[in-house]
């Protein structure tokens, strides 16, 4: 199966700096795909050289086999074919919702314009708003609007920059979840920019996690938090805290909390000093454990408590636990650590420390 | 020939032009504009002529007092004027003060040099109110005290009548915009209705009312019909004198030159005074103000306060120009007077579209290009507003009467002699235009080119529509209203103008500013009437679309 939209070694330079550095990616025609970083790592600005805004130092952007970004060829954007949905929605203010969507096919006959933009407002449930200027609408239907026009002229890919974020975060999730099943059911395929973990795992099939305009893995959600690559994408998705200890077998590691058993994500030597994630999910309070902590601090959240801990030797916990486990600051905490699966990476950050603290 | 290439190349303008061609359009726009203020500039450096020794002596120090004398008074008259009317139109609900809201901007409509005229003509001698007196009492001309209006203190209540609007907007747009929060603090914590104003509001809003203040004295430096008619030296008419009484280019240009210094410190403190007042801000909520109740008499004396201003800045003087254009309507309107209409409105709409053109480029040069220099060339530009017209003229005369020199020199070479080519052509005095209300339309652009967020941009392109196309259907659109304003702006403006005018103007070319002020100058105020009338009555327009601005972008409401 050939792949619809292939980024290859793209690199890209705003003025002086380097923003993305060689990244690679594909996507299947009808998949979802996601960029997520912090603000800053060059998400975006890969996102509009694939819309044809930035045009790439090296590398090649690919849709459907043709060649779109180089640093030779440059399709200028309004040749591409590519929708996009932006961060503040960029809704025309002097058009009506019918309007702003019947924007992009405005060469095709009046009533195939007409129909598309009937049916696409009534995808998204806005058949009565269609007279009505962006203004008069609420933020989520806007929302729904700026994909729907991007969408009109069916683009063969749609990129869409944090177009959540304006939103309540309560309601993020869920719009996420509605765009992805309209862009299913179109089978489209789209590429989402956030920064937001929740919102990326809701909308797409797979994700890229970057950091510093570099791709740090390009994989499932279910994989990102589970399997992470590197200690950034360990950090960066889910929380959790890392724990010293030394590789004793292929399968196990001792730690300060005992000797831990488990299939390893990477394959380190013995005797190799190695930090072990820790998720909250992993620490299970056990009142008979002779291992305990004492509780620096909680936070209750209806149906459970995450109780974050410091162990004798002083390193940190994160513990997830059902509220009726209650505590008070300062309580001594008896635990275990339960992992079905032992994420390790080899140890550098110690000696980063000490040089760190010899500067 | 290839190295003389490269040397090319490498000339700064050209590789600027060749990274970056909006930044060189823009800054050599910018650098037309502002030719007239570096011509000025240039002058304080060139050697004195011979009459100036002679005016610094006689003259300069009557020109300096005199325009400390009138600035002193606008800021105690304005000031006083325009922070009581905005305070009491803020803060208090009394009968009537919907309307005083908005019409206390109407005194806008009205050029100084036409309510000087009007009052003039109020109370002379010959006028309604002295014969009233003389024919009530029995008294005969000298009998009786009476204030003279043509003086000094006459022209500083004329000037406050007319600028307190420039305090009262800003001032009541301060009073607005202090979040209700800050005065509901400082009640909680004690202070009284009038502790509120003088502790909190009025130190709050002291930035805006000195920003304000500091344009009714701009208008006041830059003043001319008004001095010239109650004759009162100060420095525009005196660079008119010099201009054309002694015919002393250079000295005419000095004089100039230290006028443009008081400017700049006005400038410099309107600057100052509006980032200060930006910091004031200290909370993004807001609330609309509950408005005080007053007394049966604290209603009558706020309704008193506020109707005064607008009776004598506005309502008193057109009601007579009404009566004398009635009065003169045969003897004056004719056919001259069309075409004296249809002149000043062909170059006032020329004059707008020029400006609004140059504003575009303007705008659009910092819009695309990041280069600071582009932006500071774009602020630099629009400093025509503070620089009075007067000055302004002779900046444009002197570099323009040198080029027209030269191409006759060069022509004449050839046997050839074409006459004046700029000099007293109607492309200056659009130019002098340009260059006075330039500020204007910038304002203008910028708010409509504001509207347009750089992701409609990049949303039209996605769709399908080139570059040219997104300025025809998203541009153009949505910056429609904000050009529209600023050419009526501009428009308006220019047909009040009087100074620049009357010195650039074509030989024989008169407009209705023009007309009523020969008309004026000639005692034949009641005929002068219709032509002083047709222009207030045109400047209200722009003061309708001054009220409704306001109340759309007020802090607090509805935005889009």
């Amino acid at each position: 199966m050939t792949s619809h939209l292939t980024v290859s070694d793209v690199s890209i330079d705003l003025g002086e700096s380097e923003i993305v550095q060689d990244i690679s990616f594909s996507l299947q025609t009808g998949e979802i795909g996601c960029l997520l970083g912090p603000s800053g790592c060059g998400k975006t600005t890969l996102l509009r050289s694939i819309a044809g805004f930035e045009q790439p130092r090296k590398g090649t952007i690919e849709l459907q086999q043709q060649v779109i970004s180089s640093s030779e060829t440059m399709v200028p954007p309004e040749a591409r074919q590519v929708g996009m949905v932006f961060q503040d929605l960029a809704l025309f203010p002097h058009l009506t919702v019918a309007q702003n969507v019947a924007f992009g096919i405005k060469q095709q006959p009046k009533e195939l314009q007409a129909k598309r933009v009937a049916d696409l407002l009534d995808l998204v449930s806005l058949s009565t708003a269609s007279g009505k200027y962006p203004h008069e609408l609420s933020g989520g239907q806007q929302q729904r609007v700026a994909l729907i026009r991007a969408m009109a002229p069916k683009p063969r890919l749609l990129l869409l920059d944090e177009p959540f974020s304006g939103q309540d975060s309560d309601l993020r999730e869920q719009l996420a979840r509605e765009v992805r099943g309209i862009l299913l059911e179109d089978n489209i395929t789209a590429l989402l920019v956030t920064h937001d973990q929740m919102e990326a795992f809701a909308f797409s099939d797979s994700i890229g996690v970057i950091n510093h305009g570099v791709l740090q893995q390009w994989d499932s959600a279910f994989n990102l938090y589970h399997r992470p690559a590197n200690e950034f994408v360990a950090d960066f998705i889910g929380s959790g805290e890392f724990v010293c200890g030394t590789v004793s077998a292929s399968d196990s590691v001792s730690t300060p909390f005992g000797e831990l058993n488990g299939e390893m994500t990477a394959s380190i030597s013995q005797g190799v000093k190695v930090k072990l994630l820790v998720r909250p999910d992993e620490v299970r309070y056990d009142n008979n454990s002779v291992t305990v902590a004492k509780v620096v601090g909680k936070s209750f959240r209806g149906a459970d408590h995450l109780y974050q801990l410091e162990t004798r030797d002083g390193s940190g916990l994160l513990c997830l636990t059902p509220s009726h486990n209650n505590f008070d600051i300062g309580d001594a905490f008896g635990f275990r650590l339960e992992l079905d699966r032992l994420v390790v990476f080899p140890d550098s950050d110690r000696a980063h420390s000490i040089s760190s603290t010899a500067e | 020939m290839t190295t003389a290439l490269a040397k090319l190349r490498s000339l700064p303008i050209i590789s600027l032009w060749r990274g970056d061609p909006w930044a060189v359009l823009t800054l050599v726009t910018a650098l037309i504009v502002l030719t007239p203020i570096l011509t000025i500039c240039a002058y304080l450096l060139a050697p004195a002529s011979e009459n100036w020794d002679h005016l610094a002596e006689t003259v300069l120090p009557l020109y300096v007092s005199n325009s400390l004398v009138l600035m002193l008074g606008v800021t105690i008259g304005a000031g006083t004027i325009g922070t009581a009317t905005a305070w009491l139109t803020s803060m208090y609900r009394f009968p009537g003060r919907r309307f005083l809201t908005w019409a206390l901007l109407l005194p806008l409509a009205m050029p100084a040099y036409i309510i000087a005229y009007t009052y003039t003509g109020i109370l002379d001698v010959s006028g309604p109110v002295q014969e009233w007196i003389r024919q009530t009492f029995d008294l005969s001309y000298g009998e009786y005290w009476f204030p003279e209006v043509r003086s000094l203190s006459g022209a500083i209540i004329m000037f406050s009548l007319v600028l307190y609007p420039y305090v009262y907007m800003l001032a009541r747009a301060s009073f607005l915009s202090q979040s209700v929060c800050v005065l509901e603090v400082s009640r909680t914590l004690g202070c009284t209705s009038w502790m509120c104003f003088s502790k909190v509001a009025m130190p709050l809003a002291r930035p805006a009312i000195v920003a304000g203040l500091s344009l009714a004295l701009m208008e006041t430096l830059a003043d001319f019909g008004t001095v010239q008619y109650f004759g009162i030296s100060t420095f525009t008419t005196g660079i008119f004198r010099t201009w054309f009484g002694l015919y002393d280019a250079t000295a005419a240009s000095q004089l100039s030159a230290i006028l443009m210094m008081f400017v700049f410190v006005l400038i410099v403190i309107e600057q100052w005074s509006r980032r200060r007042s930006r910091y004031h801000h200290t909370t993004d909520r807001y609330k609309r103000i509950p408005e005080g109740k007053l007394s049966a008499t604290g209603e009558k004396f706020a309704l008193l306060v506020c109707a005064l201003p607008l009776l004598l800045g506005f309502v008193i003087p057109v009601f007579q120009l009404g009566i004398w254009s009635v009065e003169t309507f045969e003897a004056m309107v004719d056919s001259s007077f069309f075409r004296l209409a249809i002149n000043s409105f062909t170059l006032a709409a020329s004059a707008a579209v020029v400006a609004l053109l140059f504003a575009l480029i303007l705008g659009y040069g910092n819009r695309i290009s990041s280069s600071p220099i582009v932006f500071g060339a774009t602020r630099l530009a629009g400093m025509g507003y503070a620089i009075p017209g007067t000055v302004i003229a002779v900046g444009i005369l002197i570099p323009f009467g040198a080029i027209d020199n030269w191409i006759n020199r060069w022509l004449g070479a050839y046997g050839v002699s074409p006459g004046l080519f700029f000099s007293g052509t109607i492309f200056i005095l659009i130019f002098a235009y340009t260059v006075r209300f330039l500020a204007i339309s910038q304002q203008s652009v910028e708010a409509g080119l504001g509207k347009v967020k750089p992701s409609m941009d990049d949303a039209a392109r996605s769709m399908g529509e080139s570059r040219m196309q997104v300025l025809r259907r998203v541009h153009l659109p949505v910056m429609k209203g904000s050009l529209l304003t600023a050419l009526v702006i501009v428009f308006v403006d220019v047909l009040k103008e009087l100074p620049a005018t009357l010195i650039l103007r074509p030989f024989d070319f008169n407009t209705l500013a023009v007309r009523a002020y020969e008309l004026a100058s000639d005692e034949r105020l009641a005929d002068s009437s219709t032509a002083a009338l047709a222009i207030v009555l045109v400047g209200i327009v722009p003061v309708i679309l001054l009220s409704t601005a306001i109340s759309n972008s007020r802090a607090g409401s509805r935005k889009q």
